[in-house]
């Protein structure tokens, strides 16, 4: 029958939001159900995706990126860029995304002197199409940076579905409206349509404030997710998913932070049921047997 | 505040369609020169076009096939469904796809489900009763 990917982008125009652990869990939850995901992540920052995942530490060295597939000046396959990590296909940040905008910049102008057309917002999607991603993985997820330029710019093309992780605030409100601008002006600009899957309000404590933010929110929330700062501290330490931290590294299960495990299963459910993929091995939500296997084959290829 | 569309977005990795139309209308100009064929069109359309030998048009292809994917000639579209729904679809969709032999995804037995009530608004009707409707 007819296969589908579902392809989001991670987006918070406010920094510290969770955006980055929210793509993470979900490519993990993702992956647990049978599914394949790909994960882009474009942080020139430090404290990315990759550093999450432990797949950092080529950064800085002299090796094949996909700044440079981007650039056309690829110095080997696509395939070669992969790293796999709890059963997650993991693309790693490499140092030289801080110069992506110059990069492309200068290979636009290259090409106009040839008198070729360089889209400089269409660079992400030409690579991900020639590599055939869509027929090789069942989920794509960008996690760009929340500042405008390129590399969010070519997330957001590459994907069109947008995922809003946000802070119930004053500043989480400011930070939808700021999307939005941005959304619109992209739309246009690039002549496509953007839709927005869901939102995940995070660090949720509760308070009037935040009931009401959360009312007045106008898009689909299909999970609220609790204050889990300890949880998320502790992957950042141990470099994994919540998945991997709360098996494998908590001494005893905290049935709060199993129920956060339950919550990116349930949203990963519902962003797969949005793009009509059925996950061929859902896992009961929050379910600590379910990932061993992938867990045990990391242990094998980890370098 | 602009607003964004909720839902997914346009297909990034969808080919860009180019409909038969074109090829037909080559087609038929390399034959207009024809007049034989170009008087019969006019009484026996249908087997003309038989003999000519162009293909079918894209609506003679059943639904599922001439799409790429399921999401295809389709808009997304949320509901607020109550709890029972997800269980009675989900065993619908089993029962279907046990007497089809093939999987069906979610879209085509929805909209299936919908084509076939509609052919039955009395029984609609009746459920909808039971729900409390034309109460007296």
């Amino acid at each position: 029958m007819n296969t589908t990917m579902l392809a989001y982008s991670t987006y918070s125009e406010a920094g510290g939001v969770g955006k980055t652990t929210t793509a993470a869990n979900l490519a993990v939850a993702h992956a647990r159900a049978g599914l394949k995901p790909l994960v882009v992540p474009l942080d020139p920052q430090d404290g990315d995706l990759s550093r999450l995942f432990g797949v950092d530490d080529r950064r800085t060295e002299s090796v094949d990126t996909l700044v440079r597939h981007i650039i056309r000046r690829p110095k080997g396959d696509f395939g070669d860029l992969i790293r796999t990590v709890e059963g997650v296909d993991i693309i790693p940040e490499h140092n030289m995304l801080s110069d992506l905008a110059e990069y492309l910049q200068r290979e636009k102008e290259q090409a106009e002197a040839m008198g070729e057309a360089f889209g400089v917002h269409a660079q992400l999607l030409r690579v991900l199409r020639e590599a055939g991603v869509p027929d090789e993985y069942d989920v794509l997820i960008c996690d760009p940076p929340a500042t405008e330029g390129p590399h969010l710019y070519n997330a957001i093309n590459a994907t069109r579905s947008l995922v809003i992780p946000i802070e119930p605030s004053a500043k989480g409100k400011a930070s939808i409206r700021g999307l939005e601008s941005v959304v619109g002006g992209l739309q246009r600009q690039l002549d496509i349509e953007i839709g927005v899957l869901a939102a995940v309000p995070i660090r949720f404590k509760q308070t009037r404030d935040q009931r009401e933010m959360l009312d007045e929110l106008e898009y689909s929330a299909p999970i609220v997710i609790g204050d889990r700062t300890s949880l998320m501290e502790g992957c950042w330490k141990q470099q994994c998913s919540a998945f991997r931290y709360v098996r494998e590294f908590r001494d005893r299960q905290r049935d709060y932070e199993v129920e956060t495990l339950a919550q990116y299963d349930e949203l990963a459910r519902y962003l797969e049921g949005q793009a009509e993929l059925d996950a061929p091995a859902p896992p009961e939500p929050g379910s600590l047997e379910i990932g061993m296997d992938a867990a045990a084959a990391d242990a094998e290829v980890s370098r | 505040m602009t607003g964004m569309k909720e839902g997914t977005g346009s297909d990034p990795f969808a080919e860009d369609v180019v409909e038969d139309d074109r090829d037909d209308d080559r087609e038929q100009d390399t034959t207009a020169g024809d007049m034989v064929h170009e008087e019969r069109s006019e009484t026996e359309p249908s087997t003309v076009v038989r003999e000519r030998g162009s293909r079918p048009s894209k609506n003679d292809i059943p639904y599922i096939f001439r799409r790429d994917r399921v999401t295809d000639e389709r808009t997304l579209h949320s509901f607020y469904l109550r709890e029972m729904y997800g269980q009675i679809e989900e065993e619908a969709r089993h029962g279907v796809q046990q007497r089809l032999g093939e999987q069906v995804p979610k879209a085509d037995l929805r909209e299936a489900m919908l084509l076939v009530a509609a052919r039955d608004l009395d029984a609609v009707a009746e459920e909808l009763r039971e729900w409390g409707y034309d109460m007296e």
